[in-house]
């Protein structure tokens, strides 16, 4: 293979847009910077599982219409279940960002082509809510924080919390759901 | 954009869908009810922390999913644009309430410039309606469709998801005339219309000498000041107006060379059809007689003969449809092209001025010039082979070509010799001095051979 030949293999390549790089660029730093979190959390650093899954968000990214970001904050959730034990630690909240930037960012680029330039305005308002999903996370663990200062008795008020909001999320997905056949194909 | 806009919007009559989930959706909600349970199961409401963000994105996903498909309303700005124009496809995706982003993407077609450059357009909705416009540019004559546009439309956080595509439009792109100028006067015709002086005299505008009065003489012709010094009438003497029919012949037996639309190298055909597109712009409007017919082994194209500006819009469109026949063909293959044009001319071409536009590679070209000047008729060729046709990166076939260019030398010289002009393009003035030459020639005594 000669150099021409690797140019030619590159080419495709250069047709993306720096705004594409970038959302890549941020979109992986998520789920790197999420495992790298978790290892802080439990003392230790897991360098094998960093590069699994700094390859797998780029591949990810690469095909944001894929279920490889499945694949990927799948892995980045799991390895904070195993590693970790301080069920109020303040990093959650970066984590839960990072899964969520890394989250976000896919399905922009599964929005458009990888060539396209998706409109600023887009992007904006994308961030403008995101503010709003920020709030919420933040929220969500000062009131995992007040329990737990509560001490109260075997979870019960936590774990009322989380059934209220699985129960939300099932009334919603009937309220709202498709007809028989819809499927989820991207 | 040359001409205005037509307000032809019509709903898309495409293919679409109902509004389906992304893949965004399915992870974010298979995520957010699994780490919640594992949550839950687990006691870890650090878990729920983190499920939080994508269990906000999911519920605001559910609670703005459109119910009802939007109404695409489409159109192509122009359907017939000239060579380096632009026109704008438009859509207006609206209707309902809830769409976020409405993303058009158009597929590659060979000499359209799309803007954006990518093909892709992506618009954020304001008030339930997302306004698309891709603007698209020709850089080279012909018919070429438009291929369909795929719009998709996305509800907020890309959760849910509608497409379809628009139905095809036709464009055509009329060729941009090279610039063309003559001076010298075609050949004389046989009517008494137009705007060129015949190389007779006769009855007309334009003045030619003074001469003794002859029997049959128009009084008004009289010339008493000049009469009354030489003591004998004399009248003035005028040439004729005469009208010209030129009869463009374009060879679409091939293309020869890389052709880069307006803004680059040009092929055969594009020299061709540029060039004839120039001399109908010149004669037509003047008041000549325009025709054109096309030459090849598959496929003949004609445009009968008139004038005005009618007629140069018939010329050009007719230009815009020249397509080269199937390069496959045996090569060589006798006088099969010409013979077609003969029969499609039922052995009569009635034009004073045949131009035969060629890239004289093909000798069904030559033949059927050389056939038209033995029928009398006065035949000018003008050779459209671009010059980087023998730039080539194998040095088999750049040999192959100076090899095949020596022959073509010797036809062109037995064409001359048997009095067929042969010129290359070199827009205005390519064609005075053999008009000249031609209209010298005719006006003398001519031997046609019975």
């Amino acid at each position: 293979m000669n150099l021409a030949e690797v140019e030619h293999w590159f080419d495709p390549l250069r047709t993306i847009p720096a705004q594409r790089w970038g959302l890549i660029a941020v979109t992986v730093a998520a789920a790197v910077v999420a495992v790298t979190l978790t290892g802080v959390v439990a003392g230790h650093s897991n360098t094998v599982l960093l590069i699994v899954v700094f390859l797998t968000a780029l591949a990810a990214s690469a095909r944001p219409d894929l279920h490889t970001a499945l694949l990927v904050e799948t892995i980045v959730v799991w390895h904070w279940f195993v590693v970790t034990d301080d069920p109020v630690t303040p990093l959650a909240v970066p984590m839960a960002l990072c899964v969520f930037v890394f989250h976000v960012g896919i399905a922009l680029m599964a929005v458009a082509p990888t060539r396209a330039i998706i409109d600023r305005t887009i992007i904006r308002r994308w961030s403008v809510r995101s503010g709003y999903v920020v709030v919420a996370t933040v929220a969500a663990w000062l009131l995992v924080v007040v329990l737990d200062g509560r001490r109260a008795p075997g979870s019960v008020a936590l774990t009322f919390v989380a059934f209220v909001t699985l129960t939300g999320l099932v009334l919603a997905a009937r309220l709202h759901s498709a007809p028989a056949g819809a499927d989820a194909d991207g | 954009m040359s001409s205005t806009e037509r307000p032809t919007g019509r709903p898309s009559s495409g293919a679409n869908s109902g509004w389906r989930p992304s893949v965004a959706y399915f992870r974010s909600s298979v995520v957010a009810v699994v780490v919640i349970t594992v949550a839950l199961i687990g006691r870890r409401p650090d878990l729920l922390v983190i499920a939080t963000p994508l269990a906000v994105v999911t519920v605001w996903s559910l609670l703005t999913r459109p119910t009802s498909p939007p109404t695409l309303t489409e159109h192509l700005g122009h359907s017939m644009i000239r060579e380096g124009e632009a026109t704008t496809w438009h859509g207006e995706c609206s209707g309902v309430d809830d769409i976020d982003i409405a993303v058009a993407s158009i597929p590659p077609t060979p000499w359209v410039e799309t803007r954006p450059s990518s093909g892709f357009l992506t618009v954020g909705a304001v008030d339930g309606a997302a306004s698309l416009a891709i603007a698209l540019r020709s850089t080279r004559w012909g018919w070429r469709p438009v291929e369909p546009v795929s719009v998709v439309a996305l509800s907020p956080w890309a959760g849910f998801r509608w497409s379809t595509a628009t139905t095809r439009h036709d464009l055509t792109t009329l060729p941009r005339p090279a610039l063309f100028d003559t001076d010298a006067s075609a050949r004389p015709a046989d009517g008494l219309i137009g705007q060129h002086r015949s190389a007779r005299a006769g009855e007309g505008n334009e003045f030619a000498g003074i001469r003794p009065f002859r029997a049959g003489d128009r009084m008004r012709r009289i010339n008493w000041p000049r009469s009354l010094r030489a003591g004998e009438l004399n009248v003035n003497s005028t040439w004729a107006d005469l009208d010209t029919h030129v009869a463009l012949v374009i060879d679409a037996t091939d293309d020869f060379g890389v052709s880069e639309g307006i803004d680059g190298l040009a092929s055969s055909l594009d020299g061709a059809v540029r060039a004839g597109g120039a001399i109908a712009e010149y004669y037509a409007p003047r008041g000549d007689r325009v025709s054109l017919r096309t030459f090849a082994p598959t496929m003949t194209l004609s445009v009968r003969p008139g004038t005005g500006r009618v007629q140069l819009r018939r010329v050009l469109e007719g230009l815009a449809l020249v397509t080269p026949a199937n390069s496959s063909r045996p090569a060589y293959s006798s006088t099969m092209a010409s013979r077609r044009f003969s029969g499609r001319t039922n052995g009569r071409f009635d034009a004073q001025l045949v131009v035969m536009l060629s890239p004289l590679i093909s000798p069904d070209a030559l033949d059927l010039a050389v056939e038209l000047g033995r029928q009398g008729m006065v035949v000018i060729i003008i050779d459209t082979l671009p010059d980087h046709v023998i730039q080539d990166d194998d040095p088999y076939v750049a040999l192959a070509w100076r090899i095949r260019l020596l022959e073509r030398r010797r036809e062109l010289r037995m064409v001359m010799a048997a009095g067929i002009p042969v010129v290359e393009w070199r827009g205005p003035g390519s064609l005075d001095q053999v008009i000249r030459d031609v209209s010298r020639r005719t006006s003398g005594p001519r031997m046609l051979p019975r």
